[in-house]
């Protein structure tokens, strides 16, 4: 039976999408998570947390619900 | 699920075999729900109950977790917070059932704590050890010393010397379990509003006096007729060890304590139990404990001085009549003269009495209380405790702290469950309940500071 990695990668970069409306989270085709806030916020401490902790929620919560999903899935193949 | 990481769902795979018939339900992977029911997780209930609910409101709870985990909307429901804690404070008190019912059966014990025939416990409890004369010797020489201090003849001197030394009733405290045992109450929840008060009080009174006697009136029968959920307490303690239980009555309080007494062989120590003189609760642990000979109680010196504070201010004319009166009697009582107060009440001058069934109120509680009423001073100068304040200080933190002086009312249920959980962090044991499910009953050390 195999082992399970948690992996998680979070980081900022710039980019040339447009500003995310509502502060509503999208994800992508890669299944990873992003909102993207205006360049203003280069430097706002308070500003950079608070986005992170936003995308951060949804991802965590899809990530378990997707695992449990698969792994629901799985187990008759191992019985 | 409702996660510290936020409340979602997902879904699961079942497999079909011939004719649709299920082989396999991915759900039978999970812990079992009922309905609609949610799954709260280790990390929910660590942040949302023992820290959440357990310290502050419902609703603030609420809000704080929901902003936390960015989900005000669509996060945990108020009602579902104060379901899930009713049910997990529930389930503490059961845990503790089932786990005294074990001890009781292991140790020969029948369901109700009392000891069957061929119990092994009762037959191997020792005798009670107490301080030997020449230790007691330097604290009574500072007892009668402080009683020629505070003016006392020498034949009250005399009559403490020699009960002091005739009754061997002064434990090794290292020796000792004291248990401290009260009850709290608070407000209980009327099962529905009352919808016709509103009305009656919103209607003009044509008399001013008129109106003003029904408010008072009113008032004086609500008070009255308040009902509380009681929850009763109980410290032990032992060298700085202690361990706090909650119940919903004094009988089941008295089976939690003897399970955990036998749990950690106490019963052949000496046995000290701290109470505030209430009746009931005196009885009740008599009756318990007809068995343990080395158990015996102590009325708690705070409550007896309030008692009389209460009771010579009814009796008496005037506060410096009052006041004149109590200096005397406690002095008395601190010494644990008891006959001495009897006489001392009995002879107050009819000229400062104006309710003499008070006075008889007393005379009857000091009959009633005489074997728990010690020399105060020995006890004292031997540091031995004389109060019952470790409960006192307990009933805050688990119960009053939450519940009282907020305007707010409860459930039985919601009431007991909050004051177990809150025992639960107090015994140190949160992880425990919450990840294995289980209360060691053993004794917590106290934290270092």
């Amino acid at each position: 039976m195999s082992n399970i990695k948690v992996k998680i990668d979070v980081g900022f970069s710039e980019t040339e999408d447009p500003v995310t409306e509502n502060d509503c989270v999208e994800r992508i085709s890669d299944g990873s998570f992003k909102l993207v806030i205006g360049h203003e916020y280069e430097f706002d401490i308070d500003r950079l947390e608070s986005t992170l902790l936003h995308v951060n929620y949804p991802a965590l919560r899809t990530a378990i619900s997707e695992y449990l999903e698969q792994a629901s899935k799985k187990k008759p193949a191992n019985n | 699920m409702d996660g510290e990481i936020g409340r979602f769902t997902f879904k699961t795979y079942d497999v079909k075999g011939e004719g649709q018939k299920p082989v396999f339900e991915g759900i039978q992977m999970f812990p079992a729900r009922k309905g609609r029911q949610w799954y709260p997780t280790c990390g929910f209930k660590t942040i949302a109950l023992i820290y959440g609910a357990v310290q502050r409101s419902y609703r603030q709870t609420i809000t704080v977790l929901n902003f936390n985990r960015r989900q005000e909307v669509g996060g945990t429901p108020l009602n579902t917070l104060r379901d899930v804690t009713e049910t997990e404070g529930l389930k503490v008190l059961d845990f503790l059932t089932r786990k005294t019912d074990s001890i009781f059966k292991n140790h020969g014990f029948d369901s109700q704590g009392v000891p069957e025939a061929t119990c092994p416990v009762i037959t191997d409890i020792p005798e009670a050890r107490y301080l030997e004369p020449e230790q007691l010797q330097p604290a009574l020489n500072a007892v009668c010393e402080e009683m020629i201090r505070k003016g006392l003849s020498a034949e009250d001197i005399e009559t403490v010397r020699q009960t002091l030394v005739d009754n061997k009733v002064y434990e090794k405290s290292e020796q000792c379990v004291y248990i401290h045992i009260d009850d709290v109450g608070v407000k209980e929840q009327k099962p529905h509003r009352d919808k016709k008060n509103p009305v009656e009080a919103s209607t003009v009174q044509p008399e001013e006096t008129a109106s003003k006697e029904t408010i008072v009136n009113q008032k004086s029968v609500t008070k009255d007729k308040r009902p509380t959920v009681q929850n009763t307490v109980a410290r032990i303690e032992q060298s700085g060890n202690s361990f706090t239980f909650t119940g919903r009555s004094v009988a089941e309080i008295l089976r939690y304590v003897l399970a955990f007494l036998l749990n950690n062989v106490l019963l052949g120590q000496n046995i000290k139990v701290c109470t505030d003189g209430k009746r009931s609760l005196q009885d009740a642990i008599v009756n318990f404990f007809p068995w343990l000979t080395k158990l015996s109680l102590l009325l708690d010196w705070f409550h007896l001085v309030k008692k009389f504070k209460e009771d010579l201010s009814i009796a008496c004319k005037g506060r410096e009549i009052r006041n004149r009166h109590l200096k005397q009697l406690v002095t008395l009582l601190w010494f644990g003269l008891v006959d001495k107060a009897k006489e001392y009440l009995t002879a107050i001058p009819a000229t400062d009495i104006k309710n003499s069934e008070a006075i008889d109120r007393l005379i009857g509680y000091l009959e009633r209380n005489r074997k728990w009423i010690p020399c105060y001073a020995m006890r004292s100068k031997l540091k031995l405790p004389n109060s019952s304040n470790p409960v006192e200080r307990c009933n805050n933190l688990v119960t009053a702290r939450r519940q009282k002086h907020h305007g707010m009312s409860w459930s039985k249920n919601g009431s007991y469950a909050l004051t177990a959980l809150n025992a639960v962090t107090i015994n140190n044991a949160t992880v425990q309940w919450v990840e294995h499910r289980t209360l060691p009953l053993t004794w917590v050390a106290k934290k270092a500071a």
